[in-house]
C-alpha cells in the first residue's frame, strides 16, 4: 500500500520546518535576538505536530494493528519525531534553547536517512512481527533512544561550556575525517583511483534498474573520476599530518595543527561537492551510487565543522551557554527519565522473544548492544556516586552512550546481521 | 588469624568499592560490544563465518574465545563478579542507608545560617508561637501524614518526612538483576532447546537438541499435529502460519492448541513454539509406460508398469523388471558430448533365457529393434514422477525453567528503578520561636519540585497566618537548583 499523498506531503513539509527551524536556531545561539527565542521553538513545534499527523495518517491507513514503525524506513521516521518532540519538552521545559540547535540536524538527518531507503509503503506485517508487544516494544525504544540522545547533547554541551581539551578534540577530530575517508572511499578510491559505480540508480526517493540495457539486476562499475582520488588523498594526507601535530603537544603545534585541520575541511568539502556533481552527471545516464556513503560524509562534515570551529572559538561558544551545573542538572534529569526506558525495552523484548522465539535472551547482536547502552548508561548513573567519576568524565561518558545508542538502532540494521535485521528489508 | 581477617577485610572493601563495580561495567561492555560485532558461532547460519572470515582471522578469533563470547568462562566470570559485587556492595552500605531512613530527628537543633538544609525561608512574626505553631501544623497536616509537633526551649517544632523507604529502592534493583542472573543460570543449567519437524497427521516423543547435533532426547509425552497451514497476503507474502497440535500423556489428550507465531503451546513447562514452516514430499509414486511390439504381427501392447515390479511379457514368452531410470545419458561422441535423453534399464529374460539388462531409449523408439532384434520390440514411451506435497511445520521446543525468577527479577528492577527515581525521601523542618518561623526543607532527589512546594506552603502561611500582603517577598534560599535558568533575553 503506497502512504496517502497529505501524508507525504506533511513529512516533506516537516523536513523543510526542521530545516528552518535549525536555522533559526543557530541563529539564536549566535545572536541572542529576542524574535529567534520564540521563533525557534515554535517552527520546531510546527514541524514536529505536521511530522506527528503524517505518522498518525499512515497509522490510520494501516489499521491499527500496524503501528507506524514496522521497517526500517518508518522506525527512521518515528525515532526522529520522538526525538523532536521529547527536544521540545526539554527546551521548553527547562527553557534551554541550545538542544535545538543540536538535535534539529540530527532529526534532519533522521529524516534523511529514511529518505534513502528504498521501500516507502506500508508493508503488512512479518508474522513474527504480528504481536501486541511491537507497540509496546518498539514505542518504548522511541523514548529511550531520544532521551539518551537529548541528555548526551546536554553532555556535549556541558564538556563544550566546561572546555573540551584542544589535543583530544583536534586528535578524534583528524581522526573522524580520516576514518570516513577510508570507510566511504575504501581500496579502490585510494590505490586505484576508481570510484564505484551502480547500474541500479536512485531516482525519485526509489532504487530503479538502469534503463541502458544489462543483463544483472546490479551490476557495479569503477569509474576514473578526475580530481577525486587526488582530494581523498590530499585530504586524509592533511587530516593526517593535523592528528599527529595535536598529538604531539604543545600549544604552538596546537595551533598549527588546527590550521591544518582546517586545510583539510575545506579540501574535505571540495571531495564532497566533486562526489555530488559526479553522482548528478552519472545519475542523468542513469547510473547510481551508494547515498548512504554521501549522507555520512555530510553528516559528518557537520560535527567535524563544529569541532574546527569550537578549536578556533572555543571561548567564545562557551560564553554563550548556560552555567555548567544546570546542563549536567538537566542532562542528569533527562538521562534519568531515559534509563528506565532502556530497562523496560530490554524486559519487554525478553518477554516478546520468549513468545515468539521460545527464549527470552538470544546474545542476538540487537540484543547485546542493547545491553552495551544500558551498560554504559548504568555505569554513569553509579559514577555520580563515585567520586572522580562525575562532571567531565560523566559527560565524556554520556556522549560515547550517544555513540552506543546509534549502533544500538542502526548498527543492528545497516551493519550486523541478527534476527532484528528483518527491519532493513 | 590476624593475617586472615586482614586478608578478609581487604577483600571486603576490594568488592565492596564502586569503583569495581564501575571496572566491571567497563569490562562487560567492552566484551558484549566484541560479542555483538565478531560473529558469533552458536547464532551464525552454517558456513557463514567460513565466508566472512577467512581462515588466519577464524584461527585469531578462535585463539581469543572471541567467536562464543557469551558462554565463554571469562564472560560468565564477569557476570558472577557483577553479582558478587552486587551483594556486597548492598550489605557493605546497610549502615549508611539505615542511618538515612532513621535519621529524622523531630526537633532541628542546629538553626545557624551555615547549618540549615540548602532550602529554607525565614518569617517574621508577632503571634503567640504555640497557637501559631499548630495552625502551621494544621498546613503541614493536609501534604504530610502525620507531622510530629515538638514542644521545646519555648520553641514550636513541626516536622514531617514522606517515603523514607524510598532509599531501599537499591535494594529492590540489585535483588532484581541478581535475580535476573539467577534465573539465567537456572535455565542455562537446566533448561533446553530443541527442534522437532511434523506434518499433518505425524507424531513425535522426542527432540532434537539445539545445542548438540543430531541428539534426540524423549519429551516424555507425545505431540501429535493434526493439520499445519499457512495465510497469504494478497501479494503472496506469507500473513500467518498455524500448527494444530496435541498432548497426549499416559494415553490421554491433555493439552491441545492451534499455535501460530508469537501465541505458543506449553505443558508441563515445555513450551511448542511455531518457528519454521515448509512443504515437503509425500506419497512419491512413478509410472513406467512401456510399449512390446510383436515384430511379426506388428501387434503392440502398452504395458503400465513400475519399478522392481515383475511383468510377464505376451503368451507368457518371459519376464521383465525396470530397476533403473536416467534423466539423460550423455554421451562422448569424439569428444563432443550427445545427449540421448531420457531412458529406462530394464532386466529382460525371454523364453526362459538368463537375465539381461538392456537400456531402452524414449528418443530412440527403434533401439531394441535394431540392436537386439529380439522376440518382442521393447519401446520406452513415457516416465512419469508424482508426487503430493504436505505441509511440514517446525516447532521450537524450550524449557526454561528459570523463566519466572528471571521476570519476578525484571519485575523488581523495574519497581526499583521506578521507585528509586519518581519517589524522593523528602524531609521538612519548620520551627515557631518567639518572633520568627523557620521553615526547612531536604529532598534526597528531585529537590526543586520538592523547593517548588515548599515555597508554596511558604506563601500560605505568610498570607493566610501571618496576614502578609506580598508574600513573594519571602526570602527563599534555594543553592541546589534555580538561579541557573538560562535568562529570556530583553
Amino acid at each position: 500500500m503506497t502512504p496517502s499523498p497529505l501524508s507525504v506531503a506533511l513529512l516533506n513539509y516537516a523536513m523543510l520546518g526542521y530545516l528552518a527551524a535549525m536555522t533559526v536556531y543557530v541563529l539564536y545561539f549566535v545572536s541572542k535576538k529576542r524574535w529567534s527565542y520564540i521563533a525557534a521553538p515554535a517552527i520546531f513545534g510546527a514541524s514536529a505536530l505536521a511530522h506527528g499527523t503524517s505518522l498518525a495518517l499512515r497509522w490510520f491507513q494501516g489499521g491499527l494493528y500496524r503501528p507506524p514503525w514496522t521497517n526500517l524506513y518508518e522506525s527512521l521516521v518515528y525515532f526522529s519525531f520522538g526525538l523532536a518532540v521529547l527536544s521540545l519538552v526539554v527546551d521548553l521545559r527547562f527553557k534551554l534553547r541550545y538542544v535545538g540547535a543540536f538535535v534539529t540536524p540530527l532529526v534532519f538527518s533522521g529524516l534523511g536517512l529514511a529518505y534513502l531507503v528504498p521501500i516507502k509503503e506500508i508493508t503488512p506485517l512479518v508474522p513474527s512481527l504480528q504481536s501486541w508487544w511491537i507497540l509496546a516494544h518498539s514505542c518504548l525504544a522511541a523514548f529511550a533512544y531520544s532521551g539518551f540522545i537529548v541528555a548526551s547533547v546536554l553532555a556535549f554541551l556541558y564538556l563544550v561550556k566546561t572546555g573540551m581539551s584542544e589535543r583530544w578534540l583536534g586528535f578524534s577530530t583528524a581522526l573522524t575525517i580520516l576514518g570516513t575517508l577510508l570507510l566511504v572511499g575504501g581500496g579502490d578510491v585510494f590505490l586505484k583511483g576508481l570510484y564505484m559505480m551502480s547500474e541500479v540508480v536512485f531516482v525519485g526517493g526509489k532504487w530503479q534498474k538502469n534503463p541502458i540495457p544489462g543483463s544483472d539486476p546490479i551490476k557495479f562499475f569503477e569509474i576514473s573520476v578526475p580530481y577525486l582520488p587526488q582530494l581523498f588523498w590530499v585530504t586524509s594526507v592533511l587530516a593526517l599530518g593535523a592528528a599527529f601535530l595535536h598529538l604531539a603537544g604543545g600549544q604552538s603545534f596546537h595551533k598549527r595543527g588546527r590550521d591544518l585541520l582546517l586545510i583539510s575541511f575545506v579540501s574535505y568539502l571540495a571531495l564532497i561537492g566533486t562526489m555530488i556533481g559526479i553522482i548528478a552527471q552519472y545519475q542523468s545516464v542513469g547510473m547510481g551510487s551508494n547515498p548512504y556513503s554521501l549522507f555520512l560524509l555530510i553528516l559528518m562534515a557537520a560535527a567535524t565543522g563544529f569541532s574546527i570551529a569550537y578549536l578556533y572559538r572555543g571561548a567564545r561558544i562557551a560564553a554563550k551557554l548556560p552555567d555548567a551545573r544546570w546542563l549536567d542538572g538537566v542532562s542528569y534529569k533527562v538521562t534519568l527519565f531515559a534509563f528506565p526506558f532502556m530497562t523496560l525495552i530490554l524486559i519487554t523484548g525478553a518477554i516478546w522473544a520468549h513468545e515468539a522465539w521460545g527464549r527470552y535472551w538470544g546474545w542476538d547482536p540487537k540484543e547485546t548492544t542493547a545491553l552495551v547502552t544500558w551498560l554504559i548508561y548504568a555505569g554513569y548513573l553509579h559514577g555520580r556516586f563515585t567520586p572522580g567519576w562525575t562532571g567531565k568524565r560523566a559527560a565524556v561518558i554520556s556522549v560515547i552512550g550517544f555513540f552506543s545508542v546509534i549502533f544500538t538502532y542502526l548498527g543492528t540494521n545497516l551493519v550486523l546481521s541478527g534476527l532484528h535485521s528483518y527491519g532493513s528489508k | 588469624m590476624k593475617f586472615l581477617d586482614q586478608i578478609a577485610e581487604r577483600l571486603w572493601s576490594f568488592f565492596s568499592s564502586l569503583k569495581l563495580a564501575l571496572g566491571i561495567f567497563i569490562t562487560l561492555a567492552v566484551s558484549t560490544l566484541a560479542g555483538s560485532i565478531v560473529l558469533q558461532r552458536p547464532i551464525a547460519e552454517p558456513g557463514q563465518l567460513e565466508r566472512v572470515y577467512s581462515a588466519t582471522t577464524l584461527h585469531w578469533l578462535d585463539l581469543f574465545g572471541l567467536l562464543d563470547v557469551f558462554h565463554s568462562w571469562w564472560y560468565v566470570l564477569q557476570l558472577a563478579l557483577l553479582a558478587l559485587t552486587l551483594t556486597v556492595v548492598s550489605i557493605d552500605m546497610w549502615p549508611r542507608f539505615r542511618a538515612r531512613i532513621r535519621s529524622f530527628r523531630s526537633v532541628l537543633e542546629a538553626t545557624g545560617e551555615g547549618e540549615l538544609p540548602e532550602m529554607h525561608a525565614r518569617l517574621n512574626h508577632a503571634q503567640d508561637p504555640r497557637s501559631l505553631g499548630f495552625k502551621i501544623a494544621g498546613l503541614v497536616g493536609k501534604r504530610f501524614r502525620r507531622p510530629v509537633v515538638t514542644e521545646k526551649d519555648g520553641k514550636v517544632h513541626v516536622a514531617a518526612q514522606s517515603a523514607k523507604y524510598a532509599h531501599l529502592g537499591v535494594y529492590v534493583i540489585h535483588t532484581g538483576i541478581v535475580l535476573i542472573l539467577i534465573g539465567g543460570m537456572i535455565t542455562g543449567m537446566k533448561g533446553f532447546e530443541g527442534m522437532i519437524q511434523l506434518s499433518p497427521g505425524e507424531k513425535a516423543t522426542a527432540y532434537f537438541d539445539r545445542k548438540i547435533e543430531g541428539k534426540r532426547v524423549p519429551l516424555g509425552f507425545e505431540i501429535r499435529c493434526l493439520g499445519a497451514r499457512m495465510e497469504k497476503y494478497p501479494d503472496g507474502a506469507p500473513k500467518a502460519y498455524f500448527s494444530d497440535l496435541e498432548i497426549v500423556d499416559g494415553g490421554k489428550v491433555v493439552a491441545s492448541k492451534t499455535i501460530k507465531v508469537n501465541d505458543p503451546l506449553s505443558y508441563q513447562g515445555i513450551y511448542f513454539y511455531q518457528a519454521t514452516f515448509g512443504q515437503t514430499a509425500a506419497n512419491e509414486r512413478t509410472s513406467i509406460a512401456l510399449e512390446v511390439q510383436d515384430p511379426k504381427t506388428k501387434r503392440s501392447k502398452v504395458l503400465a508398469t513400475d519399478f522392481n515390479k515383475v511383468e510377464t511379457l505376451p503368451n507368457g514368452k518371459g519376464t521383465l523388471e525396470v530397476v533403473d531410470y536416467a534423466q539423460n545419458i550423455p554421451l562422448d561422441v569424439e569428444g563432443h558430448r550427445k545427449d540421448l535423453g531420457e531412458a529406462v534399464k530394464i532386466k529382460l529374460s525371454e523364453n526362459g533365457e538368463t537375465p539381461r539388462v538392456i537400456w531402452l531409449f524414449k528418443n530412440f523408439p527403434n533401439f531394441d529393434a535394431e540392436m537386439r532384434k529380439g522376440v518382442y520390440n521393447l519401446v520406452f514411451k513415457n516416465f512419469v514422477y508424482d508426487y503430493d506435497t504436505v505441509p511440514v511445520t517446525g516447532l521450537q521446543v524450550a524449557r526454561n525453567p528459570g523463566i519466572n525468577v528471571t521476570w519476578f527479577g525484571a519485575a523488581l528492577l523495574m519497581a526499583g528503578l521506578l521507585s528509586t527515581f519518581l519517589i524522593p525521601h523528602r524531609r521538612l523542618w519548620i520551627v515557631v520561636s518567639k518572633d520568627e518561623v523557620l521553615v526547612a526543607a531536604a529532598s534526597h532527589r528531585h529537590p526543586e519540585s520538592f523547593g517548588r512546594k515548599v515555597k508554596k506552603l511558604v506563601k500560605e502561611i505568610s498570607a493566610e497566618l501571618l496576614s502578609q500582603k506580598d508574600p513573594k517577598k519571602v526570602a527563599w534560599s534555594e543553592k541546589l537548583s534555580g538561579g541557573f535558568h538560562d535568562p529570556v533575553p530583553a
